[in-house]
């Protein structure tokens, strides 16, 4: 075990090496690009022993890693905005055919127009696409995320995306503990599941007709909800190995005696933490909820943790256009009934700064505001 | 009930071949009238080879044909018959 300091993007590199990956299919973009940087840096060291798959474009990219996986090996790709946007045939091939690839994205705003500032909409737009999303505060989560992550994927056979954002976090130094080699291979020792095998050929995504189309995605939903007790069980292992528990789905903080409740994923929630602190020293009853995974959504976690709460507040870096916040939407329908007001706030667009006085001052607006019936509230024009 | 399939949606290799698809869906097939002159231009037209000819006589795979009709089509002598999968008020499946 050693502290150094690490960006997001080595953080996810150095999970990625701890994990003992067997393929990396990568095609570059920014600000994705140092975590392959620095693995290929591994590779030519003599560090790690990994297939580095270079390809012609993101949605190669992907094809490649999910060969790589019907092939057995634990594989890996990093990407984001245009580039998963470019993938996206194949992340739903992904999680149809039920493989665990991990691919870390470094989250960032959708063109058009043309932005490379972060933003949580790359992540949203593939909320439907049956991935396990795992949303990170910090470059030490990056790191831990990636190694649950692999052991989330290679138990219920979904592949993960470990989110965080472009620059805040890909780009940012902060102080990372790497876990010890040896304790890393007992909490993920390599489990090879081989689809295609030349001793036994199959037909791989085959057509599926009307007989047995919609069963397969009942399995492969019953595999969502079964994430949702394997994200807790996974991280709870993590934390007695290795001391620090990032709690499962949710992560609640200052919440025992909350009235009112931030809701937010990501870089915003380490900010929060701060927020809540010195509201709490002014005698303020602030607690913060922070989503850690967004799919499974925890909607039955969050019911639980905001059940006595009197107002709720919702920060959104992302917007779903005649919706509203992806967040805002979904905390509102998990709590469909509950006596509670709920005011969520579309804020951070395309790296407008959301730092602890803009959280501070979304509180005080939801404060003052009476209950919203849409989600599509925006804050900091 | 839900059925019981593979994790991975696969097939044994070579399913296909054993069970084609077509079957499940094609709403018509040829039927060969007697006034066939074995020109064997059929044969030559059909997209899926359903239509061979074995010992001097013509032979209908169904298994192969998708029911497109271009057999008919194409008979210059008008021996080819297309004739419904499904008939009469049950809409028996044949």
């Amino acid at each position: 075990m050693s502290t150094t300091l690490l960006t997001g993007s080595e953080a996810a590199a150095y999970g990625a090496k701890l994990a003992r990956i067997e393929v990396l299919a990568y095609y570059p973009i920014t600000p994705a690009f140092p975590a392959m940087e620095r693995i290929s840096k591994f590779i030519d060291d003599g560090d790690l022993n990994t297939r580095f798959v270079r390809v012609e474009s993101d949605h190669s990219a992907l094809a490649a890693a999910l060969g790589a996986s019907l092939a057995g090996s634990r594989t890996f790709t990093v990407t984001n905005s245009q580039g998963l946007l470019y993938m996206t045939e194949v992340v739903y091939h992904t999680a149809g055919l039920r493989q665990p690839v991990v691919m870390a994205v470094a989250n960032r705003a959708l063109s058009a127009p043309h932005s490379r500032f972060p933003e949580q909409g790359d992540a949203i737009s593939q909320g439907a696409s049956g991935w396990i999303h795992l949303f990170c505060e910090n470059n030490q989560e990056v790191l831990d995320n990636m190694l649950q992550a692999f052991k989330i994927a290679e138990t219920v056979r979904l592949p993960v995306m470990v989110n965080y954002e472009g620059y805040i976090q890909s780009h940012t130094l902060e102080e990372v503990e790497i876990p010890n080699q040896e304790k890393i291979d007992q909490f993920l020792p390599l489990t090879r599941v081989r689809t295609l095998d030349v001793e036994n050929p199959q037909a791989v995504n085959t057509v599926a007709s009307p007989e047995f189309y919609m069963d397969y995605k009942f399995r492969q939903n019953e595999a969502m909800e079964q994430a949702l007790t394997v994200i807790g069980s996974v991280s709870r292992e993590y934390a007695q190995e290795f001391g620090r528990d990032w709690s499962g789905l949710i992560d609640t903080y200052q919440m025992e005696d909350a009235e009112h409740a931030f809701v937010a994923m990501g870089s915003m929630i380490s900010d929060a933490r701060i927020v809540v602190d010195e509201l709490r020293s002014q005698g303020q009853k602030v607690g913060l909820v922070k989503v850690r995974a967004w799919r499974p959504f925890p909607a039955e976690a969050l019911r639980q943790a905001l059940k006595k709460v009197q107002l709720i507040t919702i920060g959104d870096k992302n917007i779903v256009y005649g919706l509203g916040g992806a967040l805002g939407t979904e905390v509102r329908s998990a709590l469909y009934g509950q006596d509670v007001r709920i005011n969520s706030y579309i804020l951070g667009l395309g790296g407008r700064d959301v730092t602890t006085v803009e959280i501070k001052k979304v509180l005080e607006l939801s404060e003052k505001t009476e209950k919203q019936a849409t989600a599509s509230e925006w804050f900091g024009l | 009930m839900v059925k019981n399939l593979p994790v991975v949606p696969t097939a044994k290799a070579g399913s296909l071949v054993d069970t084609p698809t077509g079957i499940t869906w094609r709403i018509q097939y040829p039927e060969i009238l007697e006034n066939c002159n074995m020109c064997l231009d059929c044969t030559l037209f059909c997209p899926d080879g359903a239509i061979v000819q074995q010992e001097g006589k013509l032979v209908l795979n169904l298994s192969l044909c998708k029911g497109c009709g271009i057999c008919a089509n194409e008979c210059k002598e008008n021996a080819i018959q297309m004739i419904p999968e499904y008939s009469g008020v049950q809409g028996v499946f044949r």
